[in-house]
C-alpha cells in the first residue's frame, strides 16, 4: 500500500519537474518582448530628458527607475547606474556597463539584446543633446526590430515549450511506471 | 543660512583623491586665503592666494575625473556653458576651462576638445563686505541711484554683489526697509542655486532668476517681478548696456558690474562708453583686489568726475 502510495508521489514529482521546466522555459520568451518594450518607454523618457529638460544623467536615472518596478530588469539598470553615477569621478559608459551586468538576473533579455545596449552606452553622455538623441533614436530603432522577432519567437516557442515539458514528464512517469 | 567654508564638501568632492589628500596637507591659513585651484596637464596644483605649488603633477586622467564629476558624466546638460568656457558648481563656485577651441560653421565655439587647464574658482560669502557699497549705492539714504562696479577680474567684484544683494532684500542699515531686488544670475554664481533654493544669502526680498541671459532677464523682471533694484553680474556687450539704459528709464534702480582695470579701460569698451554719455549711472565704483579683494579704491559721478569725499558724505 505505503509503495504504491510512494509510486504516486514519485510520479507527480517527476510530472510537476518536467512542466515547470517546460513553462520556466516558456517565460522567457514571453517576458523577452515585454521587457523590451519596457526598456524602449525608459530610453524614451531618457530622451525627454535629455532633449527637453537637459537633465544630467544620474538624475534623470533615478526619476526613471521610478516608474518601474523593483523586481523589473528595468528599474535595476537605471535605479543602479543612477547610483553609481553618485561616486566622483564615475562616468556614465562606465557606469550603464556595470549596472547591465548586474541587471542580468532580472531579465530574460537575450545575449544580443545586450550587447546591443552595452553598445548603446558607449555614447551615452559624452555629446551634446542632438547627437544624445540620435543616438537613443537608433538604439530605440534597434530595439524595436528585437522586440518583433521576439514576438515571432514567443508565438512560435512558447507553446512548444510548454507542452514539450508537460509531454516529457507524461512519457517519463509511463516509462518508470 | 550656514557659513560656506573656504573648502566646501562640492570642491573637495571634485577633486581625484591624491590631489585632495594633498591639499588635505596645507595649512589652514593657506587654505584660508585660496581663491583659486588650478589643475592643468603636466604641472603642479597651483593654489592661487597663497601662491602655493602642491607636490603632484596633473596628468590627463586628474583632469577627466574633476570633468567627469562637474559635469556628472553628462555633456550635454552643460552644452551651453561649456561654450562660455567655464562650468557652475553647486554652491556657487565656477570652474573656468582651457583647451582646444571647436569652432561652430557661422563662427562662434562649438565646443572645448583636449581639455588642459582648470581653474576651479571658490565662490565667497563675506557678509558685510557691500557696507560701503550700500552706502554709496543709497547716498546716504536720499535719493537712490544706479550704480556700476568695474575692476579687474578677481578684484572681488561678485563677492561685493552678492552682499549687496543680501543688505538691500533685508533691508539692512543704511536702509530702512527691505527692497524689492531682483538678482538675475546669468551663470548662477552670485546666489549658487541648486534645485532652485540659493546658496547663499541673498535678502529676504530677493528673486533670483536664475541662468537667465542679462537683457532678458531685465524684460522678465521688470514685466513680472516689479522690481526697485535689478542686480546683475557682468555686463559687457552693447546689448546688455541697450537693456540697463532702458532699465534707468524705467524708474528702476539698478547695480551692475563690468571689467575693466580703471576708468580708461572702461570707457574704451563700447557699451559702457555709451551707457556713460548717457548719465543714467549714477555712481562709478572701481573695485580693487589691492590691498584685499573687495576693495573701494575710487568712486566716480554720473559724468565720469571722481567723487573725493565719498567715505562719509554724499
Amino acid at each position: 500500500m505505503a509503495l504504491v502510495f510512494l509510486k504516486w508521489v514519485g510520479a507527480g514529482a517527476l510530472f510537476v519537474g518536467t512542466a515547470g521546466f517546460g513553462f520556466d522555459f516558456a517565460k522567457k520568451y514571453r517576458k523577452r518582448p515585454l521587457e523590451l518594450r519596457e526598456i524602449m518607454t525608459a530610453l524614451r523618457m531618457l530622451r525627454a530628458d535629455i532633449a527637453y529638460h537637459r537633465l544630467p544623467l544620474p538624475e534623470s536615472f533615478f526619476k526613471i527607475s521610478g516608474y518601474f518596478s523593483d523586481q523589473s530588469g528595468t528599474h535595476q539598470l537605471f535605479a543602479k547606474t543612477a547610483e553609481l553615477l553618485t561616486t566622483s569621478g564615475t562616468e556614465a559608459e562606465d557606469a550603464f556597463a556595470v549596472a547591465l551586468g548586474q541587471a542580468g538576473e532580472f531579465w530574460s533579455l537575450s545575449a544580443e539584446d545586450v550587447s546591443a545596449l552595452r553598445q548603446f552606452s558607449r555614447t551615452i553622455g559624452n555629446t551634446n543633446a542632438v547627437l544624445q538623441e540620435s543616438s537613443i533614436n537608433a538604439i530605440l530603432a534597434e530595439l524595436a526590430d528585437r522586440e518583433k522577432e521576439a514576438v515571432t519567437e514567443r508565438d512560435r516557442f512558447e507553446k512548444v515549450y510548454r507542452t514539450t515539458g508537460v509531454l516529457i514528464g507524461v512519457l517519463m512517469v509511463v516509462m518508470l511506471w | 543660512m550656514q557659513k560656506i567654508s573656504l573648502f566646501p564638501k562640492e570642491i573637495m568632492q571634485l577633486l581625484p583623491e591624491d590631489v585632495s589628500r594633498s591639499v588635505m596637507t596645507c595649512q589652514d591659513f593657506e587654505l584660508d586665503r585660496t581663491t583659486e585651484i588650478r589643475l592643468r596637464i603636466g604641472r603642479r596644483v597651483h593654489l592661487v592666494g597663497p601662491d602655493l605649488f602642491l607636490p603632484i603633477t596633473i596628468e590627463p586622467y586628474h583632469l577627466r575625473f574633476v570633468l567627469t564629476t562637474l559635469t556628472k558624466s553628462s555633456l550635454y546638460a552643460v552644452d551651453t556653458e561649456l561654450k562660455n568656457g567655464y562650468i557652475t558648481l553647486s554652491g556657487g563656485h565656477r570652474v573656468g576651462i582651457a583647451g582646444k577651441v571647436i569652432l561652430h560653421q557661422d563662427g562662434g565655439v562649438q565646443t572645448l576638445r583636449d581639455i588642459s587647464s582648470l581653474n576651479i574658482r571658490l565662490a565667497k560669502e563675506v557678509q558685510g563686505s557691500a557696507k560701503t557699497l550700500a552706502f554709496i549705492i543709497s547716498k546716504g539714504n536720499r535719493q537712490m541711484g544706479s550704480a556700476m562696479l568695474f575692476g579687474p577680474p578677481a578684484s572681488g567684484k561678485t563677492t561685493l554683489l552678492r552682499d549687496l544683494a543680501r543688505i538691500l532684500g533685508n533691508g539692512e542699515p543704511p536702509l530702512q526697509r527691505p527692497m524689492r531686488v531682483v538678482l538675475i544670475d546669468e551663470r548662477s554664481e552670485i546666489a549658487g542655486t541648486a534645485n532652485g533654493v540659493p546658496q547663499f544669502d541673498v535678502g529676504m526680498a530677493t528673486d533670483v532668476l536664475d541662468g537667465c541671459p542679462k537683457a532678458i532677464g531685465m524684460t522678465l523682471a521688470l514685466r513680472s517681478l516689479s522690481p526697485e533694484v535689478i542686480i546683475a553680474d557682468e555686463l559687457g556687450g552693447p546689448q546688455d548696456a541697450l537693456a540697463v539704459a532702458d532699465l534707468a528709464k524705467a524708474g528702476v534702480i539698478l547695480v551692475g558690474t563690468a571689467h575693466a582695470g580703471n576708468v580708461q579701460e572702461l570707457l574704451a569698451r563700447s557699451g559702457m562708453h555709451h551707457l556713460s554719455e548717457s548719465s543714467l549711472i549714477a555712481r562709478w565704483v572701481e573695485v580693487s583686489a589691492l590691498p584685499r579683494p573687495g576693495t573701494i579704491a575710487r568712486v566716480y559721478d554720473s559724468q565720469l568726475r571722481e567723487v573725493k569725499s565719498w567715505h562719509w558724505s554724499f
